[in-house]
C-alpha cells in the first residue's frame, strides 16, 4: 500500500491521532505497524495516502505524540520522512 | 418487582445497553490482538467509549482506564499514590473500597469530617489536616449510604494548592452529578461502570490526571518486546482481554447520559428523593436521613424493625432495597448508626413520583 506510515506506541494513541485527522479532513485508518518498522513488536500506526507535513502540523497542534513517519518505496524497503 | 437499590447496580439500563452488549458477542474479539475485522470492530468501539467518557468526565481517550469496577480503579489510584506506611486523609463517609486498600497499606489515616450533613465541619476539618507530606487525599463526592453531596471541589482546591494529590471516589456521582479532573482538581477519578452510567457489572473506569502504576502485569497487544509495562497510558494498567462486551454496554449507557445530562438525571432524582422523604415524614415510625443537599440516596430506620428484617418485608413484597452498612462502616459511624445500620433506597432516572408513592404507601403499612 502507497502512503504514508505514521507509528505509536499504543493502539489507544493511534485511534487518537486517526480520528484528529479526520477532523482535520486527512484521510487514513489505523492498523498494526509492519514488523519492520515496529522495532518494539506490535506496534500501531496511522495510515495516510498524503499530505504528511499537514498531519504532522495537525497532531503536534493537538499534542499527540507518534514515534516516527514512514513511506514504502515501490521495491519494499521503509523509508523514515 | 419495584427496584430501589441503584446506589449498589442500576437495574433498568436505557435502551441500547443489551444490544450493544449482544452486538459486541456476536460480532467482536479482543482489541489489540489482530488486524482482522472482528478486532478491528472491538477495538473502534473500545476506543468509542473512551471518547465518550472523555467527553462526560473532561479526558482526553489516553486518559479513560477500564477498570472491572470502582474498588478496582481506586485501588488502581490508591497504590499509586500512598506508599507503604504513607499518610492519607479521607471523609468520615468513605466506602470499603478506599477504607480497606488504605489499611493494607498500613496507611496512617487521618479522617476529616465526621459530622452528616456538616459541610461546615467538613472542610475545615480538611482544611486542618491536608499538609505538606501527605501522600494523598481520598474523598467520595457522595455518600454511598446518606446520599450526602460532599464539597470535592473545595477538597481539591485545598489539595491543588498545598500540592497533595486527590482522589475523588464517584461511585455514587458519576452520572448524576457533573464532575470533571478539573473542576475538582483531582488526580483521579474512580467510578463504576454498573451504577450511575448504565452499563453492565463488571466495568468500571479510572479517568488519570497522573499516570498510574500498573496493579497486574502481561500482555496489553502493544510494544511486546518490552519486559516492563509500557509507560503510555492507557496501555500501562490494561494488561489482559478487555471486557469488550461490557465495554459497548457502557458505551450505551454514556451515549443515554451525554444526551439526558448528568444535571438533568440528577435532578429528578434528588427530586424523587424529596418527594419520598417528605411522603413518610408524616410517619412517626421512621426516622429519615435527608438535607437538602442530596443526591437520590436515602436512609430510613423503622423505629421498631431491625434494619434487615424492615428489608427483608419489602423483599416479601417484591421492593428490592439494601440494608445493613453498605460496606461504609465508618460512613454509618460518623453518622451515629453503626450499631443499628439502616435501610437505604435509592431512585433511578427511571423512577417516576408514582413509584415513590407507591414504596411510601407500602413502607406505611410496616
Amino acid at each position: 500500500m502507497s502512503g504514508y506510515y505514521f507509528t505509536f506506541r499504543s493502539q489507544t494513541a493511534a485511534q487518537h491521532a486517526a480520528r484528529t485527522l479526520e477532523h482535520a479532513g486527512i484521510e487514513g485508518f489505523v492498523m498494526r505497524a509492519p514488523k519492520a518498522v515496529s522495532r518494539q513488536g506490535c506496534g500501531y500506526c496511522v495510515h495516510i495516502y498524503a499530505e504528511p507535513q499537514r498531519a504532522k502540523i495537525e497532531l503536534a497542534q493537538q499534542k499527540i505524540a507518534w514515534q516516527r513517519v514512514y513511506l514504502q518505496l515501490p521495491d519494499g524497503r521503509w523509508e523514515e520522512v | 418487582m419495584a427496584y430501589f437499590d441503584n446506589a449498589a447496580t442500576s437495574f433498568i439500563k436505557p435502551p441500547g445497553v443489551l444490544a450493544c452488549v449482544q452486538e459486541a458477542m456476536l460480532t467482536m474479539t479482543s482489541i489489540g490482538r489482530g488486524g482482522y475485522r472482528q478486532a478491528d470492530l472491538a477495538a473502534k468501539a473500545v476506543y468509542e467509549c473512551r471518547e465518550l467518557a472523555g467527553l462526560l468526565f473532561g479526558a482526553e481517550p489516553e486518559q479513560v482506564v477500564f477498570t472491572m469496577n470502582a474498588t478496582h480503579a481506586l485501588n488502581l489510584a490508591i497504590r499509586s499514590l500512598v506508599k507503604p506506611g504513607g499518610r492519607v486523609v479521607i471523609s468520615g463517609f468513605e466506602h470499603n473500597a478506599v477504607v480497606r486498600p488504605l489499611h493494607a497499606l498500613k496507611a496512617k489515616i487521618t479522617v476529616a469530617g465526621k459530622k452528616l450533613y456538616d459541610r461546615e465541619n467538613l472542610l475545615s476539618a480538611f482544611d486542618r489536616a491536608i499538609r505538606p507530606g501527605v501522600d494523598a487525599v481520598v474523598c467520595t463526592q457522595v455518600s454511598n449510604v446518606f446520599g450526602w453531596r460532599l464539597p470535592v471541589e473545595e477538597i481539591g482546591a485545598l489539595c491543588r494548592e498545598r500540592g497533595v494529590p486527590f482522589v475523588v471516589d464517584c461511585a455514587q456521582s458519576a452520572g448524576c452529578v457533573p464532575v470533571t479532573l478539573r473542576t475538582c482538581g483531582a488526580d483521579f477519578l474512580a467510578m463504576p461502570g454498573h451504577k450511575g452510567l448504565y452499563g453492565p457489572q463488571g466495568t468500571g473506569i479510572l479517568i488519570c490526571g497522573r499516570r498510574p502504576d500498573p496493579l497486574i502485569f502481561g500482555g496489553t497487544g502493544s510494544l511486546a518486546m518490552l519486559p516492563d509495562m509500557p509507560q503510555e497510558l492507557p496501555d500501562r494498567v490494561e494488561a489482559g482481554t478487555h471486557n469488550v462486551p461490557g465495554i459497548c454496554g457502557l458505551s450505551a449507557g454514556l451515549r443515554f447520559i451525554l444526551e439526558k445530562t448528568p444535571e438533568a438525571i440528577g435532578a429528578h432524582e434528588a427530586e424523587l428523593a424529596r418527594y419520598f422523604s417528605s411522603g413518610l415524614r408524616t410517619e412517626g415510625k421512621y426516622r429519615i436521613f435527608f438535607d437538602s443537599d442530596q443526591t437520590g440516596v436515602v436512609s430510613v430506620q423503622h423505629r421498631d424493625l431491625d434494619c434487615e428484617m424492615l428489608a427483608a418485608c419489602l423483599a416479601a413484597r417484591d421492593i428490592a432495597v439494601r440494608a445493613g452498612l453498605h460496606c461504609a462502616p465508618l460512613a454509618h459511624r460518623s453518622a451515629g448508626t453503626l450499631d443499628t445500620g439502616t435501610v437505604r433506597i435509592s431512585f433511578s432516572f427511571f423512577h417516576t413520583r408514582e413509584d415513590v408513592a407507591e414504596l411510601v404507601h407500602t413502607l406505611r403499612t410496616i
